[in-house]
């Protein structure tokens, strides 16, 4: 079953044209990873996707509904749940207090019945790996973490699919390796996830099916190797001149 | 649950660095609660008595303006809009149609919080120095109209012959408390919770709320609607208070007297403002004497507090004494 699908999806910026007809399914369970050169389009894609920007033509249907325009938080409140690039923590509240907020959405508060938003948040920080830091204020945390409590507030959702927009990004090795984890032991119980990654090495680890993106169209789709095969991805990542 | 250490109910915030510093709050809250009592009893004088009176209803402006401003980040620089509103609706009631007391009392709160229904859903989308200069323009129209509309509102002059609230200071100053303590009490405890956690994510990234499924714009309605009603009851007492209204209720400078209170007693706290809402009105009329010195001296006095405790006054004392404790 697919469950989330984007046909023809169009967005420019004044004359930027940054999205230019991208269509993609996303089955039921399946990691999709979603690549391109910078500026293909990828982040632009996840605004579109989660309602953050509504696109100049073109539909999205999450589970056969049409969501195409709808705010981000009737998007979120659906199940469809994304998680930003450049980590966006709520300063000034401590790590618990983070996910807290994200547990009081009316979604979460439906599927977490009758558990105190405290209890479901504690819950949500020792799946990631950060009850340890709970009381802490969040502007202590290293960025490897932040990235983390950034998951666990997407998880308050109990997302149908996930977005995680380059999760990997700006993490050490010894910081990527258990996010790596995480990441796959969500998809092992059941999530759909979309990963847009600019680290193809952590991506091809995790995925089977890979888009990619380059100005705004999608130029190839398959598996890792078939795509790392494919010579217009070759050509997009090491220039025109190949 | 399964060995956590969080135990209290949901609503009250649990994590250990905010909770540590309570059996302090809760004892300068009831050291200034009982002096504040007392006041009329060991200092029975007229003035001193109708300069807590104006402190009381500053304080309690000072924490309405918090609620909205100090929480969500949507600086109200015209709170002067909803004071202003509520004290010419209590003034204009009971002087041209002859309304009972505590109906025209009432109707300060009822009239400010129409007008924020009505500004919020524009005004509310706005942020940083938009919504600054959108509130301060609504004050700013609404001051220029108490001139035009001058046949009802009685131009510059304004509105004489107000009753007053009792004939008793003392009843007027314990009115005017009762009404900063439910005031200053009941937004703290709206706050104290998840709700407080909501406002103040909103103040951090309103984007990232929307991406947890948090619809912002009820929340920041209710926000500005309690701080409107805080706001117009304030002004109803004020024009029975003073017995009179003029434009000067809707003036700039009493939004920014205002903001300055909550930024100097502690913003994003409630009862902070408040306190600074009593330390600057106490402070200011004990400078009197300074005569034309005394705004000199009164921005040399704040000048400290803004320069070592960001954090507003009373949030610096009690997070003091939180560190000596350990």
């Amino acid at each position: 079953m697919r469950s989330l699908v984007a046909r023809d999806l169009q967005k420019r910026f004044g004359g930027l044209v940054a999205l230019a007809g991208v269509s993609l399914e996303v089955e039921q369970g399946e990691i999709l990873g979603v690549i391109g050169p910078n500026g293909a389009g990828k982040t632009t894609l996840f605004h579109v996707l989660s309602g953050f920007l509504p696109p100049d033509g073109g539909k999205v249907l999450f589970r056969g509904q049409d969501i195409t325009g709808l705010p981000s938080y009737t998007v979120a409140q659906l199940g469809l749940v994304r998680t930003f690039q450049l980590v966006r923590p709520f300063a000034g509240l401590t790590v618990l207090e983070n996910v807290v907020v994200a547990c009081t959405s009316a979604r979460s508060r439906r599927l977490s019945r009758g558990r105190s938003l405290q209890d479901r948040a504690w819950e949500l920080l020792r799946q990631v790996g950060l009850a340890h830091r709970a009381a802490e204020p969040v502007d202590h945390l290293p960025f490897g973490e932040l990235k983390r409590l950034e998951i666990a507030r997407a998880l308050a959702l109990s997302p149908d699919v996930l977005l995680l927009d380059e999760p990997f990004s700006g993490l050490s090795a010894a910081e990527t390796a258990p996010l790596l984890e995480l990441v796959r032991t969500l998809s092992q119980s059941g999530a759909t996830l979309v990963v847009v990654e600019h680290k193809l090495r952590e991506l091809m680890q995790l995925v089977r099916r890979v888009v990619v993106l380059d100005f705004g169209r999608v130029i190839a789709t398959g598996t890792p190797e078939e795509v790392a095969r494919n010579p217009a991805v070759v050509r997009a990542y090491l220039g025109g001149a190949a | 649950m399964d060995g956590n250490p969080s135990s209290a109910s949901e609503g009250a915030v649990l994590v250990p660095a905010r909770t540590r510093g309570r059996p302090w709050g809760y004892a300068a809250a009831a050291a200034s609660g009982f002096l504040l009592l007392t006041v009329p009893v060991w200092l029975p004088d007229r003035y001193v008595l109708s300069t807590f009176v104006l402190a009381h209803l500053y304080a309690a402006m000072a924490a309405g303006w918090d609620v909205l401003s100090g929480f969500t980040g949507r600086e109200n620089f015209g709170y002067a809009l909803f004071v202003g509103t509520g004290a010419y609706a209590a003034a204009l009631l009971s002087t041209r149609l002859q309304f009972p007391l505590w109906c025209t009392i009432l109707a300060g709160p009822v009239v400010a919080a129409g007008l924020a229904l009505l500004v919020g859903g524009p005004a509310l989308r706005l942020r940083g120095p938009y919504f600054a200069l959108a509130s301060l323009a609504a004050a700013g129209v609404l001051e220029r109209m108490t001139l035009l509309l001058w046949p009802i509102t009685g131009g510059e002059e304004g509105v004489f012959g107000v009753p007053p609230l009792s004939l008793s200071a003392a009843t007027t100053y314990y009115v005017t408390l009762a009404f900063a303590a439910a005031a200053v009490g009941g937004l703290w405890w709206a706050t104290r919770g998840t709700w407080g956690l909501v406002l103040r994510a909103i103040r951090a990234n309103e984007a990232a709320c929307e991406a947890c499924g948090v619809h912002t714009f009820p929340h920041k309605m209710g926000a500005l609607l309690l701080s409107a009603t805080t706001g117009g009851l304030a002004g109803s007492l004020y024009a029975h208070v003073q017995e009179h209204v003029g434009p000067s209720v809707y003036s700039a400078a009493l939004s920014v007297t205002v903001i300055i209170m909550s930024v100097v007693g502690g913003v994003g706290t409630v009862y902070g403002a408040a306190a600074g809402g009593y330390l600057l009105t106490l402070l200011s009329e004990s400078l009197r004497r300074f005569g034309e010195y005394r705004l000199l001296v009164f921005a040399l006095a704040l000048l400290p507090v803004v320069l070592y405790m960001p954090r507003g006054v009373l949030p610096h004392l009690l997070g003091h004494l939180r560190r000596r404790e350990r």
